[in-house]
């Protein structure tokens, strides 16, 4: 035990998805890892774990604190490793009787099992499992500190849990088992645990790590294809903002694309996580859309007084195809800011870029995805997300994270196709894991962008709806083979 | 449910297609087939975007236009398709050089463009006279969504290291588009590539005049006329399960223009018009009608009473029972000149059913009532002369009109109230060539193909930025 306590008090953390209640998947506390460095990086251990995939979802961003790892795996799995030996310090399992209502088998969408990434707090992992119930387990030992409580519904498909004055939040999209799809929130504080949901009558609210959560505590979380009505509280393929008030979760403000029915009809929905910055003092944050654009936004007035008016919004940077599946922006946002204060916006996209993104620094043609970097500027009270550089191919790039002055990213390796030329809309699992190849783990230098490492093919395995953590001179990737691997400069 | 199906081909029209077509009040924004449905309304019945009060507005604006290789047919209109490269809005178009387009017509973009070979051991025609123009001749039709065929469970396999799931998948057929070349063979085209999904079959004798293509359950038809490359006139169906070919040959009687009721499919012809068995196509009653039959016929239901509209070369226009065909309703035509095609639609509110067609120029409109306990013809409103003009159609009770235009004048396309025949809106001087095709409409557009082979859309814009 006394080891479990050394452990927790070392270094830097990694205690919700995304990094921070904010998201912006910058790691501030990295000290070990800098641009001079990362090309040694190394596979420094990988562990296999025992974890069950369901459909094409294995494993989730680890969470880490001190030098233990958090895993969640869609078998209903939380796993505490040791970062230093690899070594499995507990497990915990999530027992339930098999629920009447799941997704279709062979659906990529609805998974059965564990879907959301926990979040920890105070030394305690709140973790929801497959049955919707909220676990409560101790960092130390996975010991339960409270009785579990429903939060979801059963196989319900939840997103990254977040966590904000002892509020938890999530988000349900495709109404997998006939969840709703919603932004919920129950606060540990209420012992009846009253579950508050807010829901915008729109497609999923299906944003990869759940809702951000600006200084307020208004939760945002994008709103997947339907209709706007705002004379009917519908709010679809925008973005919305809701906090706690009471015991209820209440609408605050929402963003729709003046665009929105054009991106209902072709299903470029916003469907990407925000980044939450302060800037120049001001709170600021950046969305995203399949059709594939960037949105800067004030978290006091998202979308100004018609509420579809940004404070700036890209030009197309990919997605000329307009399609609906294996291009535009999925998954999260990203933002740093760097020693001189310049702020970084980042984004990952699927597919060839547009032909007509200029981008001053480029690495070679992009066909499969790249990451791309703005950087904010501000004259006369006018902003203004200006490129900086888009990095190398990468086959599907997926969100990145930073510390200290390196982008982290990976392409997932993963196969998107959901409709094929014989048949059309087809989306299913076998075909799409059979045809999916590896993932590429990637250092960038943050400022221009260029590679530092590459992972090549030591990566064995695809990821879908895993992420990159980064803590204490490690960055840590699962996939979904439930291998979770960690990089670092030194070799077991 | 799961159902099984033995052929491709059948599945497809019977889960797609069939039934739906050659039923009634299908409504919906899709235009399949030559007049739009198997009765040839001409009448897309729902469209969010287009209306009387939407139209006056300003609605309508010329959105693209496109060049095709060849005279365009006027095309058919699919519901949005779900393809490998996204959500696409397709229109399907085929031109005299048996190529065969498909458009998103949101974007004005050609999304594939296949060429159906020559196959035939008949010299293909090169040069073709008005009567007979050489070529692809009949335009496309469409099949519906995509229909699921259960395969045989997979054999086991060992157990990867990660589980793949085994359990045996629906198969999914894709939707597909029926294109009948000049060499007379029938093609099925996956909607998604443009490519044949199987083999194309044999159909009607290559270089034939063949038009009104149209697929009702597992059965393709067309028509022939004019004796064009010596093959008979008559009317024609395949059967895509067995391919067998049915035919019912009218001689010298040209055929104008097939539509189906609800026990009977009608087919006019210059010298009267027919009632045939769907299937065998044997004709179960005929009635020479004056002077020969100038038109296609059409057939609506007035008071849950179904009725077919035909017209003369004298001009009259023929409402007739469609069991017995027994005439109910003989307008005097007065030697006026009639258009191809009739049009019909039933006004939401007031449930007004009218009929529309062109004589001498202009566009007509009567409303169907009923007078004494019998069936009449009330005439309604009558629009501007116009210059050869196509048979209107109708997209939410605004009715388009076409002023087809001459060598020197382009074409012009006119949207008029349909209830009283006030004209909201022309599309001015935007082409610059006269129209061959005729209109059709879907999706908040409307599209004309001219002889210079290019094809208009007109309609709502959707805000894309």
């Amino acid at each position: 035990m006394l080891t479990l306590c050394f452990l927790l008090l070392l270094g830097a953390d990694w205690l919700t998805d995304g990094g921070n209640p904010q998201r912006t998947s910058w790691q501030k506390d990295e000290k070990i890892l800098n641009k001079d460095n990362v090309k040694n990086l190394k596979i420094v251990w990988k562990l296999q774990l025992d974890n069950e995939p369901k459909e094409m979802h294995s494993l989730f961003p680890p969470l880490i604190t001190g030098n233990i790892a958090i895993v969640a795996g869609t078998g209903d799995n939380i796993y505490a490793i040791d970062v230093r030996t690899a070594k499995i310090l507990w497990k915990k399992h999530f027992e339930y009787p098999t629920p009447k209502r799941r997704g279709r088998p062979t659906d990529p969408l609805c998974p059965a099992g564990l879907t959301a990434t926990p979040v920890i707090q105070n030394g305690i992992i709140y973790a929801l499992a497959g049955d919707g119930e909220i676990h409560s387990l101790k960092v130390a030992d996975g010991e339960d500190v409270a009785p579990p409580f429903q939060f979801g519904y059963p196989y319900g498909k939840s997103y990254a849990l977040n966590i904000w004055n002892d509020v938890l939040f999530t988000t349900t999209a495709q109404g997998c088992a006939g969840n709703p799809n919603q932004m919920w929130s129950v606060s540990l504080k209420d012992p009846t645990h009253k579950v508050m949901t807010y829901n915008p009558r729109s497609g999923g609210l299906w944003g990869r790590t759940g809702a951000a959560i600006d200084e307020d505590g208004v939760a945002w979380a994008p709103t997947g294809d339907g209709r706007y009505d705002p004379a009917t509280q519908t709010y679809g393929n925008g973005l919305i903002g809701a906090k706690v008030i009471g015991n209820e979760l209440k609408l605050q403000d929402y963003y729709i694309p003046k665009n929105w029915a054009w991106l209902q009809s072709r299903d470029l929905d916003m469907q990407v996580t925000p980044a939450i910055f302060k800037y120049k003092g001001r709170e600021l944050m950046v969305a995203a859309s399949k059709e594939c654009r960037v949105y800067l936004l004030d978290t006091k007035a998202a979308g100004g007084d018609d509420h579809q008016t940004p404070l700036d919004r890209t030009p197309l940077i990919c997605n000329e195809e307009v399609n609906f599946a294996s291009a535009g922006i999925w998954g999260g946002m990203a933002s740093w800011e760097d020693a001189r204060g310049t702020r970084w916006i980042l984004t990952p996209f699927w597919g060839p870029v547009h032909s007509d993104f200029k981008v001053p620094v480029s690495y070679g043609p992009v066909l499969h995805g790249a990451i791309v970097a703005f950087k904010l500027e501000e004259k006369n009270g006018k902003y203004k997300l200006v490129p900086a550089w888009m990095s190398r191919d990468m086959d599907q790039a997926e969100p990145p994270a930073i510390a200290n002055g390196v982008v982290f990213a990976f392409g997932s390796g993963e196969n998107t196709e959901q409709a094929y030329p014989d048949r059309g809309l087809d989306d299913n699992s076998p075909e799409r894991i059979h045809d999916s190849t590896h993932a590429v783990f990637y250092a960038l230098d943050a400022e221009t962008g260029k590679e530092l490492y590459s992972s090549g093919n030591q990566i064995k395995s695809f990821v879908h709806f895993g992420g990159l953590s980064v803590a204490n001179g490690r960055v840590y990737l699962g996939t979904f083979d439930s291998i979770l691997y960690c990089f670092g400069l030194e070799a077991k | 449910m799961r159902l099984k199906c033995a052929k491709v081909t059948l599945c497809v029209a019977l889960f797609g297609h069939n039934f739906a077509v050659a039923q009634y009040g299908r409504g919906g924004g899709d235009w399949l087939t030559d007049g739009a449905d198997a009765q040839r309304s001409g009448w897309v019945k729902n469209d969010p975007h287009i209306s009387v009060e939407s139209v006056a507005a300003g609605a309508m604006q010329p959105l693209w236009k496109i060049k095709l290789n060849g005279a365009p047919t006027a095309p058919v209109v699919a519901s949005r398709l779900i393809t490998y490269k996204g959500f696409k809005d397709l229109l399907f178009v085929s031109t005299s050089g048996d190529n065969v387009v498909a458009i998103d017509h949101a974007l004005g973009k050609v999304f594939w463009e296949t060429h159906l070979p020559y196959d035939s051991l008949l010299v293909p025609v090169k040069n073709g006279t008005e009567t007979c123009p050489a070529g692809m001749t009949a335009g496309l039709a469409l099949a519906g969504p995509a229909a699921m065929v259960i395969p045989a469970p997979a054999p086991e396999v060992p157990r990867a290291p990660a589980p793949i799931p085994t359990l045996p998948r629906p198969k999914r057929i894709p939707a597909v588009v029926y294109a009948l070349s000049s060499d007379g063979l029938i093609h099925t085209l996956n909607q998604h590539t443009g490519t044949d999904i199987g083999p194309a079959f044999r159909f009607i004798r290559g270089n034939a005049k063949a038009h009104d293509l149209i697929s009702v359950g597992n059965q393709i038809y067309a028509v022939t006329s004019d004796h064009c490359g010596e093959v008979a006139n008559g009317v024609w169906s395949i059967n895509m399960d067995d391919t067998l070919v049915t035919e019912q040959r009218t001689g010298d009687a040209s055929v104008l223009g097939l539509a189906f009721g609800v026990d009977s499919v009608f087919a006019t012809t210059t010298e009267g018009i027919e009632a045939l068995d769907a299937k065998t196509l044997k004709v179960t009653r005929q009635e020479p009608y004056g002077s020969g039959a100038g038109t296609s016929p059409l057939v609506f239901k007035f008071k849950d009473k179904e009725y077919v509209a035909s017209g003369n070369l004298s001009g009259h226009i023929f409402l007739m029972d469609p069991v017995s065909l027994a005439l109910l309703v003989n307008v005097p035509g007065k030697g006026a000149k009639l258009g191809s095609a009739f049009a019909s639609w039933e006004d939401a509110d007031s449930h007004a059913r009218w009929l529309l067609t062109v004589k001498d120029g202009k566009v007509v409109a009567f409303k169907v009532v009923e007078q004494n306990g019998s069936v009449a013809l009330e005439p309604g409103w009558t629009s501007r002369e116009l210059v050869s003009p196509a048979a209107p159609i109708v997209v939410n009770g605004v009715v388009f009109a076409l002023s087809s235009g001459s060598r020197t004048a382009g074409a012009v396309l006119y949207a008029l109230d349909g209830a009283t025949g006030k004209e909201l809106w022309n599309s001015g001087k935007v082409m610059g060539s006269y129209s061959t095709t005729g209109i059709s409409a879907g999706a908040s557009k409307v599209y004309v193909g001219t002889h210079d082979g290019m094809l208009y859309a007109f309609g709502y814009l959707l805000n894309r930025e």
